[in-house]
């Protein structure tokens, strides 16, 4: 791999390119899905190929092969040339990167476990026995057990030095009981938030343990009560917090968007650069910290497709915006000397762009507890789990919905309500917080479907948060 | 993070999907007389294609080796490496299904490009059967020692699998006398820009943006697929898939954005300034935009905005085995009058305006259907083994999505007949609220109009909707004429007028 790294690079600079990098990628993945009692999926799929991206004339150019030879990799430089030098005739300025030092390291996810060396028949036994336990939970019409494993080795190169080599291993359980009566279905699910991590995530998870009551309570749901509307309270467990943190706070804080790189499809941001340092983004108590250093976090790479390494931030402290997401060359304009490092691709087959990092809310100083939160509210909702969520091409207007809700009325837990909605604008909402759980109750969430782009890439990155609780929110939006 | 029951629901349309390049369209706002127009694609006169021609060809010899790859993996040679690769089967079937694909995609914005890209990628998929069992790998090479080792891992996870209740066994070769003849072909392939053409075709859309101080933005993809399938019963098919997008995005000093997207198989079909004029003049009469109150509405949603409900349509039920399961909308409805009476929906790969892959990845044959007619749920997706077990033709999932329209009527007739509306270009970010009624959220988005006395007069800030599929389809007042438009599948959509849309909050832009 080093050999073909060096080899694309000389080509380039053959080129008089201004920068230059290359990633050869070997990967593997393993999808397993059982429905019911029965295998609905076995797929392992292994993939490879390289991508070289250059800056010539002040503008980048991008392209990947799958055949990894050193004349292929003389060709695909070539096309990248050439790309960079068509790209150069419509712009309005030359692109600056900020030069990261010459790095040679690696990093590799500790695995106790290689999920790839336990035999497909005892994944699969240990799915069956989870579907067969919410099974006998009557009115549990469909279950289904997924599990992803994925191994990515990486090797990146760059026009400055830098030989980083990466291994990634990345682990995902999530089972769904589906409940069906003679009017509706309604579904509950829950699994070990994917983390980059071996198969010992899943032997001492409590995914046996929990799986009948995650069916009682999607039999819950059939029954539970309909039509809850109007302003009222909210306690967000970390489960669901994960989503709401993604959308309004992590896609929020992209700095291509805020540079409008994104305008065509996903849209840009209400974070502008002139609100850096200045906007606040929620009440006092809210810190918003980028950790790509994070344990067993789903971006924790080590470096990112810029080889920048793994930093850690804060996007918002003491409620204040204060940080972006950025790549070397977005990083460059708007002045920063270094960039925070989260500029990634999906593969080889894809250019890098910025993504959102592991991003979490920070627990409350108070070490409140959840039930503190939940008993300074008079009339709300607590809510467990991601559901229903869109957002505004602005990252204004958002609506959530969740996975299981409950009823608060007089500072305790009451019954089952069903498929709740709630609508903020997003620094109203985050204004509106006014008390997080103490560190014992942070944990650990995650999404592993993040797309954007165009191509469209998708992402993993890890959203920890404890409970927290927000005033005066407008429900029921989605009653339809 | 998306359930295992919502990735089936997206199954649907999963395989096609992935060709396909997220997008929508929208239509032109005349900034002086205020009035939507409709494309006409066929309208392009034949000067113009004739001009395109020379154009294409002159720039055919600057092309880069992307082509290569459609070249070198021709339908012959495909179908001797997958010969080939069978023989090493030691199952008792096999099949192999791959696609080559190369993709030239260019991204610009703030009246420049942004990202630039030549991609390249095979994917081959084998599948190992053994008694009623299969077992799947997937690579990325044609290396023949690759191959053989994805043959034989794919026979060892077939061996150690349980019985599959919903085996089916691999089709023969009859199989291929249902293929319906392509409309796609090389030429649709080989028919492709350099990046300096497109670099060309980005600056003449942004021009007449910079003469009003406005950015244009957007994006240029031209992906293009060569698919072959054989099994050990000698079943073999091949078949060629391309598609090209052009989006533009115009953003205002204000921050106020126009949008219009066009969509070919055959970059000779696609009318680059057209395009761009509809999102520049759109973005110019999005100005000065003012609120309204939340409630409910008559709106007329552009094809681009009924694209994406009748897709979520289908999405949220179509699919027989969860029907019959109780998971979905749709459960006892076959058969049955669910939508207005006005709603017709079919699909049919050989469209001449969206044409589609003839034969899916286990090689069955994809036939024209009718899913509802006159508002009646007249079929449903049946897989092969659902169907078999039902005692009803597998009708497999659709390619596209052909819904009647009206050819007398355009969007600007639906507009002078209404008293008191909103015109709705573009939604965004739609999401099912529950599934089961079934009910979505989603925004407005790049121009969205108030009409009072059958004329525009304002533009209006974007708003958020909450309504129910089934209670929007049954409240169309009128339909008009069709486009292509297509976010996942290129379908064949009209705009229509509808009742009541039931928006719930807005935005301050």
């Amino acid at each position: 791999m080093r050999d073909l790294c060096l080899h694309a690079m000389n080509e380039a600079e053959r080129q008089k390119v201004e920068y230059a990098d290359i990633r050869i990628i070997n990967s593997r993945e393993q999808k397993l899905i059982t429905e019911n009692e029965r295998v609905y999926e076995v797929k392992d799929n292994f993939d490879q190929g390289f991508g070289v991206r250059v800056l010539l004339n002040g503008a980048w150019g991008f392209a990947s092969s799958p055949i990894i030879t050193k004349d292929e990799i003389s060709r695909v430089v070539k096309i990248a040339v050439a790309i960079a030098k068509a790209s150069a005739k419509i712009k309005n300025k030359s692109v600056s990167i900020v030069k990261n030092p010459a790095i040679t390291d690696s990093f590799k996810t500790i695995v106790k476990i290689d999920p790839f060396s336990i035999p497909i028949k005892d994944k699969f036994d240990f799915m069956f026995e989870i579907n067969k336990k919410m099974l006998k939970v009557n009115k549990i019409k469909k279950v289904y057990s997924i599990a992803n494993y994925e191994n990515v080795d990486k090797y990146f190169a760059n026009i400055f030095g830098s030989r980083i080599q990466s291994n990634i291993t990345t682990s995902m359980f999530e089972y769904v009981a589906c409940a069906v009566d003679e009017h509706t279905s309604r579904e509950r699910s829950h699994g070990i938030y994917p983390q980059t991590i071996g198969y010992e995530a899943v032997l001492e998870s409590d995914l046996l343990e929990k799986c009948e009551k995650v069916a009682s309570e999607a039999v819950m749901k059939l029954s539970a009560h309909k039509g809850i509307e109007g302003v009222k309270d909210l306690v967000l467990d970390p489960t669901h917090l994960a989503l709401t943190i993604h959308e309004s706070v992590g896609h929020a804080t992209e700095l291509d968007r805020a540079l409008g790189m994104e305008e065509s499809l996903s849209g840009r941001t209400f974070a502008t650069v002139d609100k850096l340092n200045k906007l606040i983004y929620g009440s006092p108590i809210i810190n918003f910290v980028a950790d790509l250093t994070l344990e067993n976090g789903l971006a924790t790479n080590g470096y990112d497709d810029d080889g920048t390494k793994g930093k850690r931030w804060h996007i918002v402290k003491d409620g204040i915006f204060s940080g972006y997401s950025t790549s070397i060359d977005t990083a460059a304009e708007i002045g920063m000397s270094e960039s925070n490092g989260r500029c990634n691709a999906d593969s080889w087959f894809s250019i890098p762009i910025v993504r959102i990092p592991n991003l979490s809310l920070m627990p409350g100083k108070d070490n409140l507890s959840l039930d503190d939160l939940i008993s300074g509210v008079d009339d709300g909702i607590y809510i467990e789990g991601m559901g229903s969520f869109s957002i505004d091409q602005m990252r204004e207007n958002f609506q959530f919905g969740g996975d299981v809700f409950w009823e608060i009325k007089n500072g305790k837990i009451g019954r089952m309500l069903d498929n709740v909605t709630y609508q903020a604008i997003t620094k109203d909402f985050w204004n509106s917080c006014d008390a997080i759980a103490g560190e014992k109750y942070w944990v650990k969430s995650g999404v592993a479907n993040c797309g954007k782009g165009d191509p469209m890439q998708t992402a993993k990155m890890t959203h920890g948060a404890s409970p927290a609780r927000f005033r005066n929110i407008k429900i029921g939006g989605g009653n339809v | 993070m998306k359930s295992v029951k919502k990735k089936a629901a997206k199954k649907v349309v999963k395989k096609i999907a992935k060709k396909v390049v997220k997008k929508t369209i929208t239509k032109p706002v005349k900034a002086a007389t205020k009035k939507v127009t409709v494309t006409n694609k066929k309208a392009a006169t034949k000067k113009t294609i004739a001009t395109k021609k020379i154009a294409i060809k002159k720039v055919a010899t600057k092309k880069v080796a992307t082509k290569k790859a459609v070249e070198t993996y021709n339908k012959e040679k495909l179908q001797k490496l997958l010969s080939s690769a069978i023989k090493l089967s030691r199952a008792d079937h096999i099949e192999i299904y791959c696609s080559i694909e190369d993709r030239e995609a260019t991204r610009f914005s703030d009246n420049a490009i942004s990202q630039n890209l030549a991609q390249k990628d095979i994917k081959i998929r084998i599948s190992s059967h053994k008694g009623n069992r299969v077992g799947k790998v997937e690579l990325n090479s044609f290396d023949s020692k690759m191959l053989e080792n994805a043959i034989r891992q794919s026979e060892e996870i077939v061996n150690i699998l349980p019985d599959d209740p919903e085996y089916v066994p691999p089709l023969k070769k009859s199989e291929e006398k249902k293929y319906l003849k392509s409309l796609m072909s090389i030429k649709d392939m080989n028919n492709h820009l350099s990046f300096e053409e497109i670099a060309k075709k980005i600056k003449e859309g942004i021009d007449p943006c910079k003469k009003v101080g406005a950015k244009f933005a957007g994006s240029y993809k031209h992906s293009r697929y060569q698919e072959a399938f054989m099994n050990s019963n000698g079943l073999f098919a091949h078949g060629y898939y391309s598609a090209i997008d052009w989006t533009n995005i115009v953003v205002m000093p204000g921050g106020e954005s126009g949008y219009a997207h066009s969509l070919a198989s055959n970059v000779l079909d696609l009318d680059f300034k057209k395009t761009s004029k509809e999102a520049l003049t759109k973005a110019i009469a999005a100005q000065n935009a003012v609120d309204i109150a939340p409630g409910k509405y008559t709106v007329i949603l552009s094809p681009e905005a009924i694209d994406e409900i009748i897709l979520y349509a289908f999405w949220g039920g179509f699919e027989a085995k969860k029907c019959d399961d109780g998971l979905s909308y749709l459960r006892g409805k076959l058969g049955e009058k669910v939508f207005d009476s006005s709603l017709t929906v079919t699909s049919d790969p050989t469209n001449k305006f969206v044409p589609s892959m003839t034969f899916d990845d286990q090689g069955s044959a994809y036939k024209k259907r009718a899913w509802i007619k006159n508002g009646v749920i007249e079929n449903l997706c049946y897989s092969r083994y659902w169907a078999l077990k039902n005692n009803r033709e597998a009708t497999l999932n659709p390619t596209n999505l052909i819904v009647e329209g009206n050819d007398k009527v355009t969007i600007d007739d639906l507009i002078s007949e209404t008293e008191n509306g909103i015109l709705i270009t573009r939604l965004w970010y739609i999401r099912f609220v529950d599934p089961m009624i079934p009910s979505i959220t989603g925004m407005t988005r790049d121009g969205t109009f108030l009409i009072k006395d059958g004329k525009i007069v304002s533009a209006i800030k974007n708003m958020r909707f909450n309504d129910s599929i089934v209670r929007i389809l049954s409240s169309i007042e009128k339909i008009a004429k069709r486009i292509p438009a297509g976010e996942f599948l290129r379908n064949y959509i009209p705009a229509m007028k509808i009742r009541d849309f039931n928006f719930t909050s807005g935005t301050t832009f």
